[in-house]
């Protein structure tokens, strides 16, 4: 197939005809600037080819150019040898026609020609698809893989299975799976949820069995207004009942009138029952006054006789109390004798324990002084001690100096000692006494020689040895200084060797001894702490001693003026036991007087309170005198009596009219109950009158609703309702079957389909491969059953959606071109238009491109329209343009 | 003397199985059928007609419902109608006659029966009617015992009429609601005992006689079956009277039960049987098939063609109980062709159906359907 001619008029942006110029076979580019119309070309193209003519949708409004119009769109094009015109125009004046070589179609039958020649499919009520709209690349479509479905992967499968002995019937597939989706989309939606249709029927059935729960309820609800209303004209036929109605009446007269003669009984029984307790008050207040004034006589009787026998209690009374006086008077000068004893006594004892104190004091004056003399003896030595000690000069201070001088002496020795030269004479025994060392015998054993020596061995000669020291001079030197400062502290202290002054410090330190030992005994003599105290210590025992011996001379002088003791002077002891002999005499005569005392109190008392209690007597009788009087002269007892007669005899009176009145009043009901008995009629028949009201209201709310549902006929809309709701399950159940049914029936095509698509994907990754081999070296292709490119091999696996956007957009057109080419070679009509693709490919790869499209261009149509006329000029193919025309022309 | 029996009109009575136009139509001849009665009356010279009950289908019909049958029956102002309760439209506070009565929408020649004590029917004939009338749906208590006692003339033709079942004529499950004694007509004295309650004519003896109903209403109707009324001539009180049974019902029903179809021959034989219950008048048949068996491809297609399409727009209601199964084997296949996405979908399917189990029956509809579909995608393409 190759496109000779397309035109254009009133689409888009073309209000005026347009044609594309120079459509050719083989390879051709139209390169224009961008907004030129390019993309319009292949939208009018695509169009022509699927829209039916009479549609007014959404693709017709985007083909509306803007100031108007009808799209026309004309399209010229060669198959099998012959030369074909597509005509479509779209708008009011509608118009299709379809010319193949001498034949012409028209109208619907030149629309189903065309999809039967582009092997189209019609998806939805004005447009068809098919494998086409993979070949005709929109701008933007050439990035992703078509997606093949329905007549496009039945014409592919077409393709596939014309070449492959064994495989068929995938168009036959196709076409049922078509028709078995078609009708499953009845009962479910793509994604498997259930169909709007479905859920329609389903709500149908919940609305349905709804009303029937509805329409049940209203006909118990119906049923128990009948029964109800049946059961209130009963009730109110019985409350209406006139029979009844005068019986009730008749009882309730009656009930009336014993309760009124029982209301009159009960005014006359309290009448009479007021007059008995007023008579009853009056007897007793009667009665009560009596009583009162016969106590009250014989309270004052009483009272005079009491009166009387007091008289003579007083006069004893009163012997009592004065004899009383005199035994407390009594009491009270044997108390006072008593008294005075015991004060002799115990100023004798004074005296007498006096006298003993002053012996005592003078015997411990003694002792004082004695002890005195012994601190004073004490304290003389250690003052001699002490002067004793300060005379001797070699103290401890001085011998450590003295030690330091001897060491400094020693050192200095040892110091020449070191420096020294040794000398070491072994002498035979028969030299003894020939060898002479600095005039001396030479020792034997080893010498140190400090200064030059001479040795002499007689016979032989004499050797002067001269030490080699160089310091000889210093330490000779230091050793002197060392002597003289040891020689001059020996002088200080008057001795002349060290032994001198050792003999002398230890003289020192027995003389301290004494004068510590003389010390420590003052200070125990005189109990002082420190030696420093003992003289001050001393001079106050010294005058505490003088003070006591002045005072003690004082209270002798004092007991030399005291009167002298009578008889035998008396000791301590003897003196305490006369004073206590005393005091319990004294304790014997106040006690005595305490007794009398008391006595005489309670015989005063009791005078006092008898002449009281007389007293108050005394007042009570002329009280209840004066009392007496006032009663008696108010109602003299005769009329008090006569009074009293007359109250007894009205009380016995209304006794009597209780009685009688009690005896009717037992003949007949009780008033409460009678009483009640008319209250509860009268409630009866008011509430009958209620209930009549208040069921004469119900019986007609009833009557209204039963009227209502009978009028509505509620059985047959209840049977109606059920029959409507068995309906509606039925119809749901039988969907059921028939979308489980349906489904398993795609399912299982859909896997067999698949199973099948799998045997001849390897044919068509065959078909494309070449021209991936070309644009991707060494790589192999995998294919799913939909027909898309998935994965890539190269040196490693890689998902095709893992690539960038330029080789994803290169697989996708080599696809493209792969189903036109398997599409050409069934000998179907077949070419591939590409708008403004590869434009991400780098220079490379498009250059491969451009052979691999020239290689295809060779057996079928490519067009290629692009912006970028310099990238595509390689490509050396046919350079179309747009032409503008004058009008619409027709083919011949 | 002639008196025209009928009984169990049902007026208002709804067929859950019908679609709704076929419910319309088998409702109107309820009404309809009023009118054939009437004439029929008038043909064989009966001045009564006695309905044994259940006039109507529900205790509250619509006031539309109510008064229908009354106005039917007031375009025969010769004829009077004698009617009694039924079960269904028992003489209860606030039912049906009250209403009618309240309304005062009993015409002048309909007399409503609604206590169980003799009233003249015919002066002339010094003939008496004994109803027995019953007041609510059920009772466990005789209502014609009355009937033996109940005074009369000397020599007064006695007919009695009730709503029940007879007690001791083989079901006795049903007549303990109800109960009818059958000896009641010997017993009491009856010329004639009219019955309601069986939906087909039934003669107990000869004095006592279910009329059915005379339009009907369900597939199994008990007794000789309905659509008929009986006219009932009187030579005198002790006579036997004379029966005749006229046809009165527009619709046929019918039950095929245990149809096994195994064959074209089969199905075309079914379709015949159907067909034949009314040749000319198709319409107006009302048939239910229990269908079972096993059928072939091609002889499923013919009988989705001739039952479940032909023959079900030709009757008024083809009611199906079941479904030949798909018989399909290995030969069937071949008619997928050899290979291909189809056949291997088919036998994967016929798999599962011989599998058996739960899916079982799924997988044999979706392979029916297959089928069904792979004869729609061959037309289209050839």
């Amino acid at each position: 197939m190759i496109l000779t001619d397309i035109q254009i008029e009133a689409v888009r942006r073309f209000a005026s005809p347009v044609r594309v110029e120079g459509l050719g076979a083989g390879l051709n580019i139209l390169a224009a600037p961008n907004e030129a119309g390019k993309s319009t070309v292949l939208k009018a193209l695509r169009t022509a080819l699927t829209l039916r003519h009479t549609s007014k949708a959404q693709p017709f409004k985007d083909l509306l150019p803007y100031g108007g119009g009808s799209p026309h769109i004309g399209v010229a094009f060669t198959w099998k040898s012959q030369s074909c015109w597509l005509e479509k125009k779209f708008g009011s004046s509608s118009l299709a026609r379809l010319d193949l070589g001498a034949e012409r179609f028209d109208g619907e039958e030149a629309e189903e020609r065309l999809q039967a020649l582009f092997e189209l499919e019609k998806v939805s009520k004005s447009e068809a698809a098919g494998l086409w709209n993979a070949l005709l690349v929109e701008q933007g479509e050439s990035f992703a893989q078509p997606a093949l479905q329905g007549a496009g992967r039945a014409s592919l499968q077409a393709c596939l299975q014309q070449n492959i002995q064994g495989v068929t019937g995938t168009a036959e597939a196709s076409a049922m799976l078509a028709l078995v989706s078609k009708r499953l989309a009845q009962y479910q939606t793509a994604t498997g949820k259930t169909s709007q249709r479905m859920r329609q029927i389903q709500e149908e059935g919940e609305q349905a069995r709804a009303l029937v729960a509805t329409l049940l309820a209203r006909k118990e609800a119906l049923q128990e207004d009948i029964s109800g209303l049946e059961q209130i004209r009963r009730t109110l036929a019985q409350y209406n009942n006139p029979e009844r109605r005068r019986q009730d009446e008749a009882k309730l007269v009656a009930l009336r009138q014993t309760r009124d003669q029982l209301r009159g009984l009960v005014a006359q029984e309290q009448a009479a029952q007021a007059q008995l307790s007023a008579a009853e008050q009056n007897v007793q207040y009667i009665q009560a006054e009596q009583d009162r004034r016969q106590t009250r006589r014989a309270d004052i009787a009483r009272l005079e006789q009491v009166l009387a026998d007091a008289q003579s209690g007083h006069t004893q009374l009163s012997l009592a109390a004065g004899e009383a006086d005199q035994k407390l008077a009594h009491a009270q000068a044997s108390h006072k004798a008593a008294l005075s004893r015991h004060q002799q006594a115990r100023t004798m004892v004074s005296r007498v324990m006096h006298k003993a104190a002053l012996a005592h004091n003078q015997q411990a004056i003694a002792q004082e002084r004695a002890a005195f003399e012994r601190a004073n003896a004490a304290c003389a030595r250690l003052e001699k001690a002490q002067a004793a000690l300060r005379i001797m000069p070699v103290d401890a201070a001085f011998m450590r100096r003295l030690a330091k001088a001897v060491q400094a002496v020693h050192q200095a020795q040892a110091s020449m000692q070191a420096q020294a030269t040794r000398f070491e004479a072994t002498l035979l025994p028969d030299a003894a006494g020939t060898v002479w060392l600095n005039g001396n015998p030479c020792p034997v054993g080893p010498q140190s020689l400090t200064d030059v020596s001479e040795l002499v061995v007689d016979g032989v000669g004499r050797f002067t040895i001269t030490p080699s020291t160089q310091q000889s001079d210093a330490l000779h030197a230091a050793l002197a200084t060392a002597q003289s400062a040891l020689d001059s502290l020996l002088q200080e202290v008057g001795c002349h060797s060290v032994e001198q002054a050792e003999s002398q410090h230890e003289a020192r330190r027995q003389a301290e001894r004494e004068v510590e030992q003389a010390s420590a005994e003052c200070m125990a003599l005189l109990c002082v702490p420190k030696p420093s105290d003992i003289t001050a210590a001393l001079d106050a025992l010294r005058q505490k001693l003088n003070e006591r011996e002045a005072l003690f001379a004082k209270e002798q002088a004092a007991q030399a003026d005291w009167p002298e003791d009578e008889g035998t002077p008396l000791d301590v002891e003897q003196a305490r036991a006369q004073e206590q002999d005393a005091l319990m005499a004294v304790e014997a005569a106040r006690a005595q007087e305490q007794d009398e005392l008391t006595l005489h109190r309670m015989a005063h008392t009791r005078l006092e309170q008898a002449l009281a209690q007389f007293a108050q007597q005394q007042q009570a009788l002329q009280r209840d005198r004066r009392e007496l009087d006032v009663w008696v002269e108010r109602e003299p007892d005769p009329a008090l009596q006569t009074r009293a007669t007359s109250s007894e005899q009205d009380r016995q009176r209304a006794q009597a009219e209780l009685a009688r009145i009690a005896h009717i009043r037992q003949q007949e009901e009780p008033l409460s109950v009678v009483e009640q008995g008319i209250l509860r009629r009268e409630q009866a028949m008011e509430h009958v009158h209620e209930q009549i009201t208040r069921l004469s209201v119900d019986q007609t709310e009833r009557e209204t609703r039963i009227r209502q549902a009978e009028g509505d006929g509620l059985d047959e809309q209840l049977a109606s309702a059920e029959r409507h709701a068995a309906q509606v399950q039925g119809e749901l159940e039988a969907w059921e079957r028939e979308r489980a049914a349906l489904a398993l029936l795609e399912a299982t095509l859909l896997q067999a389909e698949t199973t099948q698509t799998e045997r001849y994907l390897a044919p068509l990754v065959q078909a494309m491969q070449p021209a991936f081999s070309a644009l991707f070296r060494g790589a192999t292709l995998e294919v799913d059953t939909q027909f898309a490119l998935t994965g890539l091999t190269r040196q490693r696996a890689e998902e095709v959606k893992d690539l960038s956007d330029g080789t994803r957009e290169q697989i996708a057109v080599l696809v493209r071109l792969g189903f036109a080419e398997l599409l050409h070679k069934r000998g179907a009509p077949a070419i591939l238009v590409l708008d403004d693709a590869l434009s991400f490919s780098d220079s490379q790869r498009l250059e491969t491109l451009f052979d691999v499209l020239s290689d295809a261009a060779t057996r079928l149509q490519v067009i290629l329209l692009t912006c970028h006329a310099e990238q595509f000029t390689p490509l050396q193919g046919r350079m179309l343009s747009l032409r503008p025309m004058e009008r619409f022309v027709v083919p011949n | 003397m002639k008196i025209v029996h009928t009984s169990d009109w049902q007026i208002g009575r709804t067929f859950s199985f019908v679609d709704d136009d076929a419910l319309g139509a088998l409702q109107a001849e309820r009404l309809n059928v009023i009118e054939r009665i009437g004439m029929l009356a008038r043909a064989q010279g009966a001045a009564h007609v006695l309905v044994a009950g259940d006039v109507y289908e529900h205790e509250t019909p619509s006031g539309h419902t109510l008064r229908q049958p009354m106005e039917r029956m007031r375009q025969f102002a010769d004829i009077s109608w004698h009617l009694i309760p039924g079960n269904h439209d028992a003489h209860t506070p606030q039912g049906v006659w009250t209403r009618l009565q309240r309304d005062n929408a009993v015409p002048a020649n309909v007399k409503l029966h609604l206590a169980s004590a003799p009233v003249e029917l015919d002066g002339t004939h010094n003939a008496w009617l004994l109803p027995a009338v019953l007041q609510r749906r059920h009772t466990l208590s005789d209502l014609t015992a009355y009937m033996d006692d109940a005074p009369t003339p000397e020599g007064a033709l006695r007919i009695g009429v009730a709503h029940g079942s007879v007690v001791g004529f083989g079901n006795e499950g049903e007549a303990q609601n109800n109960p009818i004694a059958i000896d009641r007509a010997a017993r009491a004295g009856l010329a004639y005992l009219a019955l309601g309650d069986w939906h087909g004519f039934n003669r107990i003896n000869d004095r006592t006689v279910y009329a059915g109903t005379p339009e009907v209403d369900r597939f199994g109707t008990g007794g000789n079956g309905g659509g008929e009324c009986v006219v009932v001539a009187f030579d005198g009180p002790t006579a036997p009277p004379r029966l005749s049974t006229h046809r009165t019902g527009r619709f046929t029903w019918c039950k095929f039960e245990n149809v096994v179809l195994t064959s074209s021959a089969d199905i075309h034989a079914l379709e015949s049987r159907v067909r034949a219950i009314a040749p000319e008048q198709p319409h107006t048949i009302l048939a239910w098939l229990e269908v079972s068996g096993m059928l072939g491809v091609e002889d499923l297609a013919l009988y989705e063609s001739l039952i479940d399409h032909r023959l079900h727009s030709a009757l008024a209601c083809l009611r199906l109980s079941g479904a030949p199964s798909l018989a399909a084997g290995a030969d069937d296949l071949d008619m997928l062709g050899t290979s291909g996405p189809v056949r291997a979908a088919a036998a994967a399917l016929l798999e599962q159906v011989n599998a058996g189990g739960a899916e079982a029956s799924v997988a044999q509809e979706a392979l029916q359907r297959l089928f069904l579909l792979w004869g729609e995608v061959r037309r289209a393409t050839s």
